[in-house]
């Protein structure tokens, strides 16, 4: 009762602070403290009081020496409030003695409280712990509640519980979970760490998604979604635009090409700038369609010498040094971190397409370096001797790429045909280029494809992707990266134009924005770069399952409302190939079924096997280690349950041994008989002692019954 | 000690604990914390609070008498005292029920004690079996306030009485023993049966007429007398091969082998003390003893010690003891007779081996 009472004490004062707005200045916990304080005392005087002059004055007398203590306070100089409490806490004593329906009060008063309490706590927004009063109230209320629950257990223990409680400290937040998130991510970690250590010992990851080198070969490949790579920036990772038919803003996601092997390419930077300066591209119209992006890359699972980083990247460093090849003599594992700037440009703008369907020969005119450093400034606000100094500018080559990148050798007369063919109407190079990449992005993506007529055939070489072009214009017609890009590339050069593989991953960027972004191995890819005098290595995507360059364009182009047309018409069509395509597809979509339910079917069989091989292996453990009568137990179900088997007549198992001896073939019968008896005695009986003879006994009999099932 | 837990109030506790984690993970402040600290603690302070208890408790237990005896009924008396300050809730008390019968007192009984309170309960108590063993209260179990689990323990005192077998005729049943007096013609050990010896002396008065030499009388011309001899007569010995269990697995089926065995034993001793025919007992007690049970007296000296007498000091003489029984088997007895009483037989053994 005395919790309920100083609950409801604390509460009275919170909803007079609340409602009346007086008291505002009464220090709570202090006030409750001395009221408790003082209600004790008044029922440790009335406890000797009671010893002294017996029980029927006590509460009458008891007003004296607090109307003393109220007096003899008036005179020291505290604060009014505690005059008060004295008056209080005597009020409370004589509720707490004389309240009316004082059982119902104890039985319920702590639920209406609570309630109360409940009603401050969420709807009023106050008892937050602010004061040591609220944690006062609610340990109150908390041990009140509980030993409602139990009232005839001693209340000692809920004071111990009430102590503990408020020995507790309790914050103001709610529980911090992150701790165990990072414990438990740390533990994650490292399972992934030691089973990418295993995997680098003992797998063979050459059919699996994932960075690697040109030697794919275009077989079969399984999707992986092992990390591989992380990705760390402060940019949006999407695009807002104006939607002119809708006129509403929408997000675009942002796709990053993240290549291998590449390394810094600042002659990139130039060739663009002069390619805008040379257009008279003004500085808005060019941030409408790129920009300077700041990126860090980590490296998560994954070993190789390459370095990776996005395309385009104008200036890559390590741990605050400079990278200056794509590929480094250490071998780089995971956590290793690479900080990239990178010209990030929207190849599918409608303003870009239509400056690089012009015939492109800028290279002949001359741009001075301060005057280019001014256009960089103006565009992207860099300054560019941070990244190309004068002197590297003035002995950077442009214009002209290896012979490597012209090398078509092992094209068939067929494919230089079937270039000739796609892009025999083209105006300009880039035109050349989109017409490849529309032409291909008609065949059938399948990751269930074959490589070059070659075995040995891959990347690596004008040759090797040469079959592979081959093999897949012409014959399988379906495939993925691996297939695009060797053709276009070798479709590209047989066109004239230098044109080279790249690899590394694709990564579309999610909606939300986090921390850091995971590039798995399903984003890995190739996709193929071609040379366009005058502008550079410019990137496309013949690989039909991803969206091209228009698709993902930003549209940022406050005057072009739609995509650049090119000129795609007159381009030999594959369709003939494709319905080939789709009804192998579908042959191999059924096959697949049958494959998956095949092995869904044979996992259940073996875990159904494994199950009963389990559970007979512990029912034989439990048997050989049992003592006599729990074997006996054990063949006595046994026995019943050959019993039941044998039985010819309908067996209505009744739970009586003796309708089982019925039952049982007449020359056991006897056995039976003996075998039951032993079992009643274990059950049943004074002596549970069961010998080894009688278990023995039972054992012969089910191996008797079992044999003679086997005969029958 | 032996904890059971409630698993349908667990359940629900555990659903409780997990609300209120939930509730603490979207809200802070004394409301939260404070529900969800009270139910972490809830078992935690339950466990402490049963320790207390348990460790505040004292228990005494008293019979009227130093020894009983197997089926009379004898005073007992239970007390039971809180020491501390915590009461102690209805506390559930379990009692011997296999191996006594309390009269007053019921097994499964609730009690509850404040703080330093005393309570004492009265019974009459019967025991079942004979020997040594503990009677009475076996063990106290507690109960959290919420009925999650019950902690059931060993009483800190157990009580041991010491039964004495009752004397019946189970033996002359078993071994037919008036038979095998008289076939084997056993006489008393101690008491010696006097025959003619080839000594000889004068005839004295009060000498037996039957006594007097007439040849060697007729001779010397005076009557003298052969002296007689003492003759030992033949001998009865009962070997107990006990069984040798430790004291905390003595089970009621131990029990129960005990008391046959004693009251084989006694009833044999009794048989042949009351007839004045001597006994020879050897049984362990710590050591291997040996006991000529030959009168009342020494049958009752002998019946005194019996119920908490037998017991072995080491594994040596359970060695002695079973290699005596296995020479016995084995060699040849001339006039005596040996009865070997093996305790703990199986179905292969029997009880009582004669050999003789």
């Amino acid at each position: 009762m005395f919790f309920e009472v100083f609950s409801a004490m604390i509460l009275g004062i919170e909803a007079f602070q609340r409602f009346t707005n007086t008291f505002t200045q009464l220090p709570k916990s202090s006030f409750s403290i001395l009221v408790i304080v003082l209600f004790f005392s008044y029922y440790t005087i009335e406890m000797v009081l009671k010893v002294i002059i017996g029980t029927r004055l006590v509460s009458t007398i008891e007003i004296v020496p607090v109307i003393l203590l109220f007096v003899l306070l008036n005179g020291v100089n505290i604060d009014n409030y505690y005059r008060w409490a004295v008056l209080l806490a005597f009020g409370l004593r004589l509720v707490s003695l004389y309240i009316p329906v004082r059982g119902i009060i104890r039985d319920y008063g702590c639920f209406v409280l609570d309630a109360i309490a409940c009603y401050f706590f969420f709807v009023e927004g106050c008892l937050q712990g602010n004061e040591l009063s609220d944690k006062l109230l609610f340990v109150f209320l908390v041990i009140s509640t509980l030993s409602t629950f139990h009232k005839a257990f001693p209340f000692y223990y809920f004071l111990i519980l009430g102590f503990l409680l408020l020995c507790i400290p309790m914050k103001k937040e709610p529980i911090d979970w992150s701790l165990l998130e990072k414990a438990v991510g740390a533990v994650a970690e490292k399972v992934l760490d030691a089973s990418y250590g295993i995997s680098n010992i003992f797998g063979n990851e050459n059919n699996v998604t994932g960075y690697s080198s040109f030697d794919l070969s275009g077989n079969d490949i399984r999707i992986s979604e092992k990390p591989q790579v992380m990705l760390e920036t402060t940019e949006m990772p999407y695009i807002i635009y104006n939607d002119v038919s809708s006129e509403k803003k929408y997000k675009m996601q942002r796709t990053v090409y993240l290549a291998g092997g590449v390394g810094p390419e600042e002659n990139q930077l130039i060739s663009f700038l002069k390619f805008l300066y040379s257009n008279d591209v003004s500085p808005q119209d060019a941030r409408s369609f790129s920009k300077i992006s700041n990126v860090t890359l980590k490296y998560v699972y994954i070993n190789t010498y390459d370095e990776i980083a996005p395309i385009n990247s104008i200036q890559l460093s390590y741990d605050n040094s400079i990278i200056k090849k794509g590929v480094s003599s250490d071998l780089h594992k995971k956590d290793y971190e690479i900080k990239s700037s990178y010209l990030d440009i929207d190849y599918g703008s409608a303003y870009l397409s239509e400056y690089l369907q012009q015939n492109l020969d800028y290279l002949n005119k001359e741009i001075a370096y301060e005057e280019l450093a001014d256009y960089a400034k103006s565009v992207y606000g860099i300054a560019l001797e941070q990244y190309v100094s004068e002197s590297q500018y003035n002995t950077l080559e442009y214009g002209s790429v290896d012979d490597e990148y012209y090398d078509a050798s092992g094209c068939t007369e067929e494919m230089l045909q079937l270039a000739n063919e796609i892009t025999k109407e083209s105006t300009s190079d880039y035109e050349k280029c989109k017409r490849i990449e529309a032409y291909l992005r008609q065949y059938q993506y399948s990751t269930s494809a074959v490589g070059g007529y070659n075995s040995e055939s891959n990347m690596a070489t004008a040759s090797g992707m040469s079959d592979i072009a081959e093999r897949f214009l012409f014959d399988s017609k379906q495939g993925y990266c691996v297939h695009y890009t060797s053709a276009m590339v070798m479709l590209l050069r047989l066109s004239g134009i230098p044109a080279r593989p790249m690899r590394g991953f694709r990564y579309t960027y999610p909606f939300e924005t986090a921390k850091s972004y995971v590039v798995d191995a399903s984003c890995s890819h190739t996709w193929p770069e071609a040379y366009i005098k005058g502008v550079g290595w410019i990137p496309f995507e013949p690989t039909a399952a991803y969206p091209n360059a228009e698709s993902m364009s930003w549209k940022q182009s406050y005057d072009k409302d739609e995509e650049y047309n090119y000129n795609l018409e007159n381009i030999p069509s594959v369709s003939n190939h494709s319905v080939e395509s789709v009804e192998g597809s579908q042959e191999n979509g059924v096959l697949v079924f049958i494959k998956i339910v095949g092995i869904v079917l044979f996992v259940i069989v073996i875990l159904v096997l494994v199950i009963i091989g389990i559970t007979w292996e512990i029912k034989r453990i439990k048997y050989k280690k049992g003592t006599p009568g729990q074997k006996l137990a054990i063949d006595v179900d046994a026995i019943k349950k050959r019993i039941s088997l044998l039985s010819e007549k309908e067996f209505n198992d009744r739970g009586i041994m003796s309708d089982y001896i019925v039952n049982a073939p007449e020359e056991f019968q006897d056995e039976l008989f003996r075998v039951f008896s032993s079992y009643y005695r274990l059950v049943y009986g004074n002596d549970k002692e069961i010998s080894i003879m009688e278990s023995q006994e039972a054992a012969n009999l089910r191996a008797e019954l079992n044999a003679y099932r086997k005969s029958k | 000690m032996n904890i059971r837990i409630e698993k349908r109030n667990i359940f629900f506790y555990l659903f409780c604990l997990i609300g209120g984690i939930v509730f603490s993970s979207f809200y802070g402040g004394p409301l939260s914390y404070g529900v969800l600290y009270a139910l972490f603690l809830i078992i935690p302070v339950a466990v402490l609070y049963i320790f207390l208890n348990y460790k505040y408790l004292c228990i005494f237990q008293e019979i009227e008498v130093h020894k009983l005896t197997k089926g009379e009924e004898h005073n007992y008396r239970l007390l039971l005292e809180n020491n501390g300050l915590l009461p102690i809730h209805e506390m559930k008390i379990k009692l011997y029920t296999d191996r006594c019968i309390l009269y007053e007192i019921k097994d499964g009984d609730y009690l509850s004690l404040n703080s330093f309170e005393k309570r004492e309960l009265k019974s009459g108590i019967n025991c079942l079996y004979a020997g040594a063993y503990d009677i009475g209260l076996e063990k106290v179990s507690f109960v959290d306030p919420f009925n999650l689990f019950t902690v059931e323990i060993d009483i800190p005192y157990s009580f041991r009485a010491i039964v004495s077998p009752r004397i019946t005729d189970i033996a002359d049943k078993v071994l037919d023993l008036e038979n095998l007096v008289n076939n084997m013609g056993l006489k008393s050990a101690s008491l010696f049966e006097e025959i003619p010896g080839n000594e000889w002396r004068k005839y004295q008065n009060g000498d037996s007429v039957n006594a007097i030499n007439w040849k060697v009388s007729a001779r010397l011309s005076q009557l003298v007398v052969r002296t007689p001899d003492k003759m030992e007569k033949k001998t009865v010995t009962i070997i107990m091969e006990a069984a040798n269990v430790p004291r905390g697995e003595q089970n009621i089926s131990f029990l129960e082998r005990r008391d046959n065995f004693l009251e084989f034993v006694v009833s044999a001793a009794w048989h042949f003390g009351k007839q004045g025919v001597p006994v020879k007992l050897i049984y362990p007690s710590g050591k291997i003893v040996e006991k000529v049970v030959d009168s009342y007296e020494s049958f009752f000296e002998f019946y005194d010690v019996i119920a908490d007498g037998i017991f072995y000091e080491s594994k040596k003489n359970l060695e002695d003891i079973q290699h005596l029984v296995c020479n016995l088997r084995e060699q040849e007895h001339g006039d005596d007779t040996w009865i070997i009483l093996k305790e703990d037989y199986d179905n292969t053994e029997d009880f009582i081996t004669i050999c003789g």
